[in-house]
């Protein structure tokens, strides 16, 4: 999963893989942007079929804080 | 060729996306004025794309109809200031949650698209270069709900999805691609199991699947999307295994065909491997094997043609028949999308049957000049005209082999020249006793002092060896000598296709200045003006 996220990141910030880890967060990346906040959370609602509420959206600082939508799904 | 969006709403996120695709795209320069820098300034980008969403379009607005025709006078300016570019125009979507009884159907909106879209339409029939951009068939196609995206309008002011996105990005690359590259040019079809259902061989001609509606449609609907591209200009061939007769008798006999025997200029009904009929085709239609694509229900047919054939294009046949019409429809977009048509196209399939009988009176004839001479060649030339534009492009943009300098112009820099005392463009349309060939050539000359220099000459391989090319050079050397220019000169650029022009000017009798790896330069002057065959009736118009 970590694996997936990580590879949806790239493709919405245009940064190698390599370059970005679980751990990545806004700090770090310069591409990450407000605009291409929005599409991260676009992209991972729609590719890891999760929903991330309105409220939650301005919380997520780094790629794993992804990850806690997805285990919330699996626990359902 | 650099692409510009504008739009009332933010576009910020389809702009990254096409920029990962296509590198030459305007930074979006704000949305709440949308017209604003389209009028007000020059416009940078060589081709305008104007998204605008209907909703907030009229948002607040009291009297819609008025700001509908004042949005509509806005594009007829922006469009009259570009007439030089193309244009595109969306459609509109207005989508608008509100409750009312069921008894209070909300007509406004429904009147406010339709009308939008046939005033779209009006321009677009004025304007050569102006075109409808469908965004509301875009939307409709995969619903509003999977379209739009609340969560991303509320967070960031954007309308769409992040599928939205996508879908409207992968259409702007499909034209964009038809704008930059040549369609193909020629489909080769499968008879069995791909025109109908069934082996003819094997179930009659009566019973394979073809009908209007049940399972038989798959088939006929498949048949008349592919009548479609045919009136588009893209010729059908066939390669089959099969027997002649009954294919024959199919086309004579059963009712359902859509696609008639004269809809195929080349028919290979044989034995023999299919890449060997896929080169033969290429031959005939002296077309290259990249401009070919090749359809066929049958994965080893289509291995072996990928496998000996690597140019040829072929798309994976849907392993699913009830997606015949879906799969042609793809097709269509990625090989054959077509943003105009010009007069030739619609005539193209009938071009080359002419063609055809020619051969054949080629082939009865004694000698090359009684042939000649059967023909009644008229060949009628003329300086090249806003209208002949589209055409002449088309000429540039596809021609490989008799093409001296294959430079590729496009509309623009033709537009451009047209302006320019200092270059002069002809065209020339050629007919015979077979019929009408349409525009088939093609000159661009640069005066420079007292030098003629022949930027590009161009003709259709349609033509070729008739002497057609010896009749027009003749009559232009006349004209310039006579306007006092004293030399000609002229250019041979060698590419990968265009051999057969190779030695063309040593034939016009013109001097070798130098020549090398890259080309020829070439030069006659005013007093060495040879005499030449003359074959035909040229016309001056």
């Amino acid at each position: 999963m970590e694996d997936k996220i990580l590879e949806i990141a790239s493709k919405v910030f245009g940064v190698s893989k390599d370059n970005l880890s679980i751990e990545s967060n806004r700090d770090d990346i310069h591409e990450w942007d407000s605009l291409a906040h929005l599409n991260l959370i676009a992209e991972m609602e729609e590719q890891l079929n999760i929903t991330i509420p309105f409220e939650e959206i301005g919380n997520i600082r780094s790629l794993k804080d992804f990850l806690r939508y997805f285990d919330e799904k699996n626990n359902d | 060729m650099k692409i510009g969006i504008y739009s009332n709403v933010n576009q910020e996120g389809i702009y990254r996306k096409l920029k990962k695709h296509y590198e030459d795209v305007q930074e979006p320069t704000g949305y709440g004025n949308w017209y604003f820098s389209l009028l007000n300034s020059s416009v940078e980008s060589d081709v305008i794309f104007i998204l605008l969403d209907g909703f907030e379009l009229f948002r607040n607005i009291a009297n819609p109809d008025s700001e509908l025709e004042n949005c509509i006078s806005i594009i007829r300016k922006i469009v009259e200031k570009n007439a030089e570019k193309k244009s595109f125009v969306s459609t509109i979507d207005i989508y608008e949650n509100k409750i009312h009884s069921l008894k209070d159907y909300n007509i406004k909106k429904v009147e406010l698209e339709n009308r939008w879209v046939e005033e779209l339409y009006n321009i677009s029939k004025k304007y050569s270069n102006f075109f409808i951009f469908d965004l509301k068939e875009l939307i409709t196609s995969v619903g509003r709900k999977s379209f739009y995206s609340k969560k991303l309008w509320y967070l960031g002011g954007l309308k769409y999805s992040n599928m939205g996105e996508n879908i409207i990005v992968e259409e702007l690359l499909l034209i964009i691609n038809a704008m930059k590259t040549a369609r193909k040019k020629c489909l080769v079809l499968d008879l069995d199991n791909t025109l109908w259902g069934g082996v003819v061989g094997d179930v009659g001609i009566e019973n394979i699947e073809l009908s209007e509606f049940k399972e038989g449609a798959r088939y006929k609907d498949f048949q008349k999307r592919l009548k479609e591209l045919k009136e588009l200009g893209i010729l059908l061939t066939i390669s089959s295994k099969n027997e002649e007769s009954y294919v024959t008798d199919v086309f004579s006999k059963n009712k359902e065909m859509v696609l008639k025997n004269e809809d195929f200029i080349i028919k290979k009904i044989n034995w023999q491997p299919k890449s060997k009929n896929i080169e033969e085709i290429a031959e005939e239609l002296n077309i290259g094997l990249d401009s070919i694509v090749f359809v066929d229900d049958n994965p080893a047919e289509r291995e072996e043609v990928k496998t000996r054939l690597p140019e040829v294009n072929v798309p994976e046949f849907p392993k699913d028949t009830a997606e015949l019409e879906d799969f042609i429809m793809e097709v269509y977009k990625k090989y054959f999308y077509t943003l105009d048509q010009t007069e030739e196209d619609k005539k193209k399939t009938k071009m080359y049957l002419d063609n055809i009988k020619r051969e054949e009176e080629k082939k009865k004839s004694s000698s090359i000049d009684e042939f000649l001479e059967k023909l009644g060649t008229k060949i009628y030339l003329w300086k090249l005209k806003p209208e002949n534009i589209s055409r002449a492009v088309q000429l540039i943009q596809k021609t490989n082999q008799f093409n001296l300098t294959t430079k590729r112009y496009t509309e623009q820099q033709l537009q451009d020249m047209m302006k320019n005392p200092s270059y002069e463009i002809y065209i020339s349309r050629v007919e015979d006793k077979f019929g009408d060939n349409g525009i088939v050539f093609l000159l661009i000359a640069k005066k420079e002092g007292k030098t003629v220099f022949i930027d590009s000459m161009i003709m259709s391989c349609r033509v070729m060896e008739r002497y057609i090319e010896d009749r027009i050079i003749s009559y232009l050397e006349s004209y310039w000598f006579e306007q006092g220019f004293e030399e000609i000169e002229s250019i041979y650029v060698r590419t990968e296709r265009n051999k057969p022009v190779e030695n063309l000017f040593e034939r016009l009798g013109y001097e070798v200045r130098s020549k090398d790896e890259s080309g020829k330069i070439y030069r006659l002057k005013k007093e060495n003006k040879p005499k030449r065959k003359e074959v035909g009736e040229l016309i001056i118009e």
